[in-house]
């Protein structure tokens, strides 16, 4: 059974607002004898000035996902348009353009700076190479930067080994901001940082969204983080997206047998609701994506699975306005004599 | 009830090219039997260095113990030759290590692995403590253990592997586990399994918990009572309602309104603390929060405070308790 994105009404009548469109995005990997099915099949779109968040578990395909998005990997099929324009189809010309307008933040502040280069040419590279600024101007624009991510002027001529690791994720968000992006994916932007400094750098990325109006794409495994940051959230598991919904609702009324186990194994940090709290736990590990079981990905976890879930795979269907699920449990057909509400 | 674990006036050091690393500065807390404490701060406060040291996991150098007692059973640690701690480790303290990728002998069978401190600490026969690891496989909720004592780490997930883990630190009974990040490298959902498997052993077993995270939300959900580390020393203890309802120390309350919970509304801004924790080179000689806090004062820049009853199983080590704090002290009760 196929998902199909014409059955998905485009946001009814604010297509304007799209920014960014995602159809049927399947991302494969060849793996020695098999194929890594990362991500397989997804749609969703992100308006303009949203930030739409992305949660699951490690080996979810969030991180390839956000990738593919980007065309740093290439696709296995589907459309990813930005601004009605094919990304996987764009010459290389109009790639590097596109660039301009799409960057990334990524998650390891450590790994991501090349260690040889200083501040300056780390941010100044890419202002090098779409050629925005020069000489004199190319200094400026950098030390602006500097100063918009809270990092000071003259740290232009140091090098990376001289910062902290929240000081280092700054300058990934000033290089990602030189070359004036509307689109930003940040991967995993704070779980390498401390729980103090989180806090500073997602302020600043707030912060930076309200001044220049930018778009995220949020990926993150904590979802309180998720939660504070995001305008919608789509939650993943094992190549698909199992839910997307308006932060408040997906919280409040989740709907996919997967959302509530998750949000219900996630520790709050006060010890009176820990002890009110009745716990979904989880049973088994995620399957491979290998080879993922048949019909619903979730069905050999899943405490309410039926049998159609092995047989057939579940819809991904618009159940109350902007709340989008993949579950046989909201399909009145599939539902039948066998009615187990969640 | 009685204290299993008392460290008193712990002081670690490492000798290092660039100096003398001090990072554990006069450390106190103890230890009850059959609770579980939490140990909270952020990377790099010492939180884990104090936990090996229970261990004597340190390599001698360039760690250095330089001061203070670890008495676990009316005994000091500290005083013991390598010979009699081996006796101790994996038998009477267990410990579950952060990373079940890389803490696993990768060349050894896990029931080898298990075996191993049965026949060495309780004097058992290879085919006794076969069995025995059969049953504590069983035990941490690992199917079909009678094959999978026989398989070797890789072919474990991750969570099987600290599952595995757990069933090593506990072959031997002991009376006091010390849980350093058990979590940390696992996804939510099976945080939650390993976090009900402790918890249900615990209550079986009676063993005392030493829980070591930088995750608030495990410590409420975990632990009875709470140590809160900063830059090598402790700042606050109490029982986990104290700590999160009622936090004395500025870093305590930082830290609790830094994090994002999931039952906060998405327009309430995050409270970061702002700056870096100090360098453990060169320790501060006065408060090491001083320069983060939004309540320092002037006597905070070079005088130590200590660790004062705030209430029935309260310490905090902040001036701002002080009968000269005056307006201050109201400002940070608000």
């Amino acid at each position: 059974m196929k998902s199909t994105v014409t059955e998905i009404p485009v946001q009814n009548g604010q297509t304007k607002d799209v920014l960014l469109e995602v159809r049927n995005l399947k991302k494969y990997f060849n793996a020695g004898g098999g194929t890594v099915k990362a991500v397989s099949d997804v749609t969703f779109n992100i308006k303009q000035g949203e930030t739409l968040g992305v949660v699951g578990e490690s080996g979810c395909g969030k991180s390839t996902m956000g990738r593919t998005i980007l065309r740093l990997y290439d696709a296995t099929e589907g459309q990813v348009l930005f601004e009605g324009k094919d990304v996987h189809k764009a010459s290389p010309r109009e790639l590097k353009k596109l660039r301009r307008d799409m960057q990334m933040i990524f998650q390891d502040p450590y790994a991501s700076l090349n260690p040889r280069m200083t501040i300056g040419d780390i941010i100044g590279e890419a202002l090098d190479l779409h050629k925005l600024a020069s000489g004199v101007k190319r200094k400026e624009r950098i030390q602006e930067l500097l100063g918009l991510v809270g990092l000071k002027p003259d740290h232009i001529n140091r090098f990376p080994h001289e910062f902290s690791g929240g000081q280092r994720q700054r300058i990934g968000i000033a290089r990602a901001l030189a070359v004036g992006p509307k689109f930003i994916v940040c991967d995993e932007p704070i779980s390498a940082l401390d729980v103090s400094i989180q806090a500073q750098v997602v302020n600043l990325l707030s912060d930076l969204q309200d001044k220049m109006g930018l778009t995220y794409l949020f990926i993150a495994h904590d979802l309180s983080m998720v939660k504070h940051m995001s305008d919608r959230v789509a939650v993943m598991y094992l190549g698909k997206i199992a839910e997307l919904a308006v932060s408040e609702h997906l919280y409040s009324s989740p709907l996919h047998p997967y959302t509530q186990a998750l949000l219900s194994a996630i520790p709050i940090p006060d010890p009176e609701v820990e002890r009110r709290r009745q716990r979904i736990v989880l049973k088994g590990d995620v399957p491979s994506p290998m080879n993922p079981p048949s019909g619903c990905h979730f069905r050999t976890r899943c405490l309410f699975a039926m049998e159609s879930c092995a047989k057939i795979e579940p819809v991904w269907q618009e159940v109350k306005p902007d709340h989008f699920v993949a579950c046989h449990l909201y399909n009145e057909k599939m539902m039948g004599a066998d009615v187990r509400k969640v | 009830m009685e204290n299993i674990l008392e460290v008193r006036d712990l002081h670690i050091s490492f000798h290092t090219y660039a100096g003398e690393v001090k990072a554990v500065r006069g450390v106190n807390f103890e230890v009850k039997k059959g609770e579980t404490i939490g140990i909270v701060g952020e990377s790099g406060c010492g939180k884990s260095v104090t936990a090996q040291s229970i261990m004597k996991l340190l390599p001698q150098p360039p760690a250095q113990y330089k001061q203070g007692s670890i008495m676990f059973n009316g005994q000091d640690l500290l005083k013991k030759k390598e010979k009699d701690m081996q006796k101790i480790r994996g038998n009477e303290i267990g410990m579950i290590f952060q990373d079940p990728m890389t803490s696993l002998n990768p060349t050894m069978k896990i029931g080898v692995q298990i075996t191993e401190s049965l026949m060495k600490h309780q004097g058992m026969f290879a085919g006794e403590a076969h069995k025995q690891a059969i049953e504590l496989l069983k035990m941490v909720g690992i199917p079909q253990p009678d094959k999978r004592v026989n398989q070797y780490p890789h072919e474990f997930s991750g969570g099987m592997r600290q599952r595995a883990m757990i069933a090593i630190a506990l072959a031997c009974r002991p009376k006091l586990l010390i849980a350093d990040e058990p979590t940390t490298a696992l996804d939510v959902t099976i945080q939650a399994q390993i976090l009900e498997l402790m918890k249900e052993l615990q209550d079986k077993t009676g063993t005392s918990i030493i829980l070591i995270t930088h995750d608030l939300g495990v410590v409420a959900d975990m632990c009875d009572r709470v140590v809160v580390m900063y830059a090598g020393e402790v700042v606050e203890t109490g029982t986990v309602d104290q700590i999160f309802y009622k936090p004395q120390h500025p870093y305590t309350k930082g830290l609790l309104k830094s994090v994002p919970r999931l039952d906060m509304n998405k327009n309430e801004p995050l409270e970061p603390i702002i700056g870096t924790p100090p360098d453990l080179l060169y320790p501060p000689i006065g408060c090491p929060f001083f320069a983060r806090c939004e309540y320092a004062m002037e006597v905070c820049r070079n005088h130590k405070p200590a660790l004062e009853e705030m209430g029935e199983n309260h310490q905090a080590a902040c001036w701002l308790h002080h009968p000269l704090a005056g307006t201050r002290r109201e400002e940070f009760a608000q």
